[in-house]
């Protein structure tokens, strides 16, 4: 395996460089100043569109790892790996590698170069300098991680389970569970799909990809002297209106962060449990569907996304006031997954989603729907608990949730010097 | 005097109301109509699920084979109110991709199992237990919707819920993968929703007959091709003998009676 | 000759003449008075009285454009201020509650409506102009008046399913006769009774209703005494003349032709039930009705004098009863969980008072009568305060 550090720009780099052609001339040079003003201008309608936020980067090192509380950027991927590691030690090789490779794309920074007789090892979607475009990549394993093949059964998070169909869904084998996820997130989907490529290209005997979605949130500035509104889901309507506050630190550790003392395995603290859902939605058929009825069914107005009485997207809905569900209906989408009583209060999440459109089906109707993603310390109280208060709602009408899985995101490093998962493995060592 | 006298006389002739609007009672007729369709379909339903399911378990392959499609149009007929039952409509007509384990899920019940069972497997052997759920089932849904209150929103809605299950399933013949008998479910489909557009005909035409018309001609337009693969024996055709050009010519006149027929409770002033 | 007249006018077209003068005329003033309302209102647009709400209406919006008003009774002075005719609706979703049309321009109009509590919306004259917004606000009033009434809206449940039963009854009862004629053609008497006995069911648990429908119900249902000859009256038919034959007569003889008579009047009857727009009050008050002259008339045991199965025919009305209280159950629990109560009671009170409905009417004492009668009156006083308690029109359902 080659290294990555990054290597001092020499004689002969720049020799391969100049080597490399026109069209890499132009790369380096679009932005910067063009040569010929007649090549610019021929070049304008494939012209990169332009960024101010490429540079934009995350903390890789901390308590927890990025990508949670972290705020969401406007492209996100979800990808599933079956692990192909047949030992403790390959294990180990592929949470090390994965780590460096983490690092690296989170920092950005130019690639080394080989021989040209020899593949390149980037794929060079983001140029010879890679960006970090406020990429983050969060690790999380399944399951299916704890069986007999590495020992780690003893040490499995207690909640940790394979993800089983509830009333409304149709998985797909082909898109469900597997060994270890990771979260893409970034400014742009290129940027994920770069850093994806660079682990799959790091990790061939280590990771098979099992399933991926990708998905994205819609792209808009609140109005001037507004406070930001959640984004909008593929239905419509805000998506994340009620999630706690995540820049209040005891919230999260009460709702989010796995605490030590909980029950959990000790390696587990301030890991937390991730439920991930690829719901498909109707989308042709909730567009047809009455706008009273669309509000009935989530329970908010839909242009502003204030509860039903009106008010402002944050507004708390009374539902004590309303026992009957006059204003807001009993079965409305928001007040079934959270009927704000004290016993509820047990059962909050934080949502992460995105929303995902991939093709057209064979009825000629549209795939999209919802990435939906969800962390919580708790999963039986958290995503369980709210899914089943949901089954049989009447948005079951227009979703059809069809893959996903349950896993257990890695506890944050604090060492530069330590890798992700190395807490894991020490675990199982004792 | 004389001036103010025609001037009240002039306002009291303004100040009547022209047209009242539909009063609510109008839908009286038309639901308790629409129950009483939806009994005689599902008595039909329970007495040809019973011939059906009869022929599977004495091993009769040709007969259950023939009987199934048959069968199943009372029930497509009738889908929205069958649905209010999620856990009846569950187990009578789901598919296999609803079920994690596909085919070999444990709660893979009802038509669709026996359809695998009958045209993919090519055996009744071992059917009988899925049979007598599937006979035991249909009653209850029988019982169950005898006692329902039609809601009216529910009744009208029916109309553009029959022409979603049409545009998700029935137009790719995703619906019975196994026997490819989608052509009976097509019409089953269509033919109920047409029954509730007549059935609120008055109501609507008072509203927009231009409306009605389209609606009518777009019914025409679906009745037209299917008739094309009509058997001699009143049945239809397997799906795969639907040509690409008749696939995609049924396409605009589905989607737009959905469009269309979702407007249906907007109009009639339901939620 | 007259040469000054060559048309001499005759009596008749005079008076036309003299109507189509004086309908010109009529028009003229009429129209001289629209010149004058119209300038007057036109000046009085600004001054709006006290208590009215006043709405301009201009080229393109209304203003003000969003209203508020308590439920009950409201005054809405429309100005329109466009230079065109306008027309000014309240809406309910797509209903149209209250509406002006054809509001000259200048011209102002008072629209009086009285409102439940709700949001509605306004429309401000042309069709592309948006709508406005106007949400009546409940008041202890409008609060008490709503306890008292559900909408029309919650009658249609109950009321088709009890149309949906009206059919079913129907059906019964056709495939009851139709049963009742092939014993008769068989010439079997045993099954000739037992199916006139079956046949009596859905008749009497449709009777509340079917009496609306007298002339129909007598051919059905007349008793001898009805008719001038009596049991001899060749007018006589219908299930008494049935009865009569089978069970007095013992024999089958000569019945098939009053059958077939009877199936056919029975078709008519559900073509009439099915037919008719039943009135929400009728629900408890035809139930009530029935069971009043139950508990007068019929307590005599004289419709089955033959048979004798006058206690499965009460029986039969009670199912009937039943029905109607179960379909109006929703209605009546939320505002009146007391009187609900008291129907489920004394319907079950009733049943208890008609005990064993085998035993033949004449081995029933006067005291078991009086019991029954009693228990029917009971439930009907208490089907009488229905309609008045779902805010309905109450119907006449004593003599």
């Amino acid at each position: 395996m080659k290294k990555s550090a990054p290597d001092q720009p020499n004689i002969e780099r720049r020799r391969l460089l100049g080597g490399l052609g026109a069209a890499s001339v132009a790369l380096a040079g679009a932005g910067l100043c063009p040569m010929h003003a007649r090549a610019a201008s021929t070049a304008e309608v494939t012209r990169a569109p332009g960024s101010a936020n490429t540079h934009q980067r995350q903390a890789f090192l901390g308590l927890h790892q990025s990508g949670i509380v972290t705020p969401r950027p406007a492209a996100g991927m979800i990808v599933a790996f079956d692990v192909l590691a047949s030992d403790r030690e390959d294990l180990e090789r592929l949470l090390r590698t994965l780590d460096e490779r983490i690092r690296f794309l989170m920092q950005g920074g130019p690639v080394p170069e080989v021989d040209p007789k020899l593949p390149p090892l980037d794929s060079g979607i983001l140029g010879p300098v890679v960006t970090p475009d406020n990429l983050t990549i969060t690790v999380s394993v399944g399951e299916s991680l704890f069986d007999d093949r590495f020992g780690l059964a003893a040490i499995k998070p207690r909640q940790l389970q394979r993800m089983t169909g509830f009333p409304n869904d149709a998985l797909e084998a082909d898109c469900c569970h597997g060994d270890l996820c990771l979260q893409f997130c970034a400014n742009t989907p290129d940027t994920n799909i770069h850093a994806l490529r660079d682990i799959v290209k790091n990790l061939p005997d280590l990771l098979a990809i099992r399933w991926k979605q990708e998905g994205s949130v819609p792209v808009q500035d609140p109005p001037p002297g507004q406070p930001a509104e959640s984004a909008r889901n593929f239905l419509g309507f805000r998506d994340g209106s009620a999630n706690p506050d995540s820049t209040d630190q005891q919230a999260m550790d009460r709702i989010v962060w796995v605490q030590p003392g909980s029950g959990e395995p000790a390696w587990a603290s301030q890991g937390s449990y991730q439920a991930v859902r690829i719901i498909r939605n109707f989308v042709e058929r909730w567009d047809r569907t009455p706008l009273q009825e669309q509000e009935a069914i989530f329970g908010r107005r839909k242009a502003s996304g204030a509860p039903m009485a009106g008010g402002h997207e944050t507004d708390v809905p009374d539902y004590a006031s309303d026992p009957k569900g006059k204003v807001t209906p009993l079965d409305a989408h928001i007040r079934l997954a959270n009927p704000r009583t004290a016993e509820s209060q047990r059962n909050l999440i934080l949502r992460r989603p995105f929303n995902y459109s991939n093709g057209v089906r064979k009825n000629g109707q549209l795939d999209m729907g919802l990435l939906f993603i969800a962390y919580q310390a708790d999963l039986e109280q958290g995503f369980i608990a709210v899914q089943k208060r949901l089954d049989g709602e009447p948005l079951e009408e227009y979703i059809k949730p069809i893959g996903g899985g349950y896993f257990f995101v890695l506890p944050g490093i604090t060492d530069a010097k330590d890798y992700l998962g190395r807490s894991l493995l020490a675990a199982a060592s004792l | 005097m004389k001036r103010s006298f025609l001037a009240v006389a002039l306002g009291l002739a303004l100040a009547t109301p022209a047209f009242a609007a539909n009063s609510p009672l109008d839908l009286v007729g038309p639901i308790s109509d629409y129950k009483i369709y939806v009994t005689d379909n599902l008595a039909k339903l329970t007495e040809q699920t019973q011939a059906f399911t009869a022929a599977v378990k004495r091993g009769d392959l040709a007969t259950a084979r023939k009987l199934y499609a048959p069968t199943r149009v009372s029930y497509e007929q009738v889908e929205p109110i069958a649905e209010l039952f999620s856990d009846l409509d569950a187990a009578i007509d789901s598919r296999e991709d609803d079920h994690e384990q596909g085919v070999k899920s444990e709660d893979f019940t009802g038509f669709h199992r026996l359809e695998y069972a009958l045209f993919t497997q090519n055996t009744t052997e071992g059917q009988g237990p899925v049979a007598d759920k599937l006979l035991a089932d249909v009653k209850d849904l029988q019982a169950r919707v005898d006692g329902l209150t039609f809601p009216p929103e529910k009744v009208v809605g029916g109309a553009a819920a029959l022409m979603e299950e049409v545009a998700a399933t029935k137009v790719s013949g995703e619906e019975e993968r196994y026997s490819h008998t989608d052509l009976y479910d097509f019409q089953a489909n269509v033919d109920g929703a047409k029954k509730i557009v007549d059935l609120f005909r008055p109501q609507i035409e008072k509203q927009d007959q231009a409306f009605v018309a389209k609606v009518d001609k777009n019914f025409a337009t679906v009745d037209k091709i299917l008739a094309k693969y009509k058997t001699k024996d009143g049945g239809f055709e397997t799906y795969d003998k639907v040509s690409e050009r008749d696939r995609k010519a049924l396409v605009g006149p589905v989607n737009t009676l959905a469009e269309d027929l979702s407007t249906l409770r907007g109009k009639l002033g339901l939620n | 000759m007259n040469h000054a007249n060559p048309h001499p006018p005759k009596q008749g077209s005079l008076a036309l003449r003299l109507a189509v003068i004086g309908s010109a005329t009529l028009l003229i003033a009429a129209a001289a008075a629209f010149y004058y309302a119209s300038r007057a209102a036109g000046e009085r647009h600004a001054t709006v009285a006290d208590g009215e709400i006043k709405v301009d209406i201009l080229a393109n919006r209304c203003e003000p454009n969003a209203l508020q008003v308590p439920a009950g009774p409201a005054r809405f002075r429309i100005v329109n201020r466009s230079d065109r005719a306008v027309e000014w609706e309240i809406l309910d979703g797509v209903l149209v509650v209250e509406e002006r049309e054809n509001i000259a321009p200048g011209l102002s109009q008072v629209i009086n409506a009285t409102l439940a509590p709700g949001d509605y919306a306004i429309t401000c004259g042309l069709l592309s102009n948006p709508r406005g917004t106007l949400k009546v606000l409940p008041t202890a009033a409008s609060e008490a008046a709503s306890k008292a009434g559900p909408t029309l809206t919650q009658f249609v449940g109950p009321l088709s399913e009890y149309r949906v039963y009206l059919n079913q009854q129907s059906r019964l009862l056709l495939q009851g006769l139709a049963t009742l004629q092939q014993a008769l053609t068989a010439g079997d008497l045993e099954q000739a009774r037992a199916a006139y006995a079956a046949a009596r069911l859905p008749y009497q648990r449709l009777a509340a209703t079917a009496q609306r429908f007298a002339e129909l119900d007598n051919r059905l249902n007349a008793r001898a005494d009805y008719y001038e000859k009596r049991e001899q009256d060749p007018a006589f038919g219908g299930f008494h003349r049935l009865e009569q034959g089978l069970f007095a007569g013992n024999s089958t003889q000569g019945l098939t032709a009053v059958a077939t008579r009877l199936e056919q009047d029975a078709a008519a009857l559900r073509d009439a039930l099915l037919g008719q727009s039943l009135p929400p009050e009728q629900l408890s008050g035809n139930a009530a009705r029935l069971l009043h002259n139950l508990a007068g008339t019929r307590i005599s045991g004289e419709e089955e004098r033959y048979s004798q199965l006058v206690l499965p025919g009460f029986a039969a009305n009670l199912d009937g009863t039943r029905k109607v209280i179960e379909l109006l159950r929703p209605l009546l629990g939320k505002g009146h969980p007391e009187l609900q109560h008291r129907l489920d009671t004394q319907a079950d009170a009733f049943a208890t008072a008609l005990g064993d409905v085998q035993r033949p009417y004449s081995t029933l004492s006067p005291d078991d009568r009086q019991r029954i009668a009693a228990a029917a009156q009971a439930l009907a006083d208490s089907l009488d305060q229905v309609a008045p308690a779902l805010g309905l029109a109450a119907t006449k359902t004593t003599p």
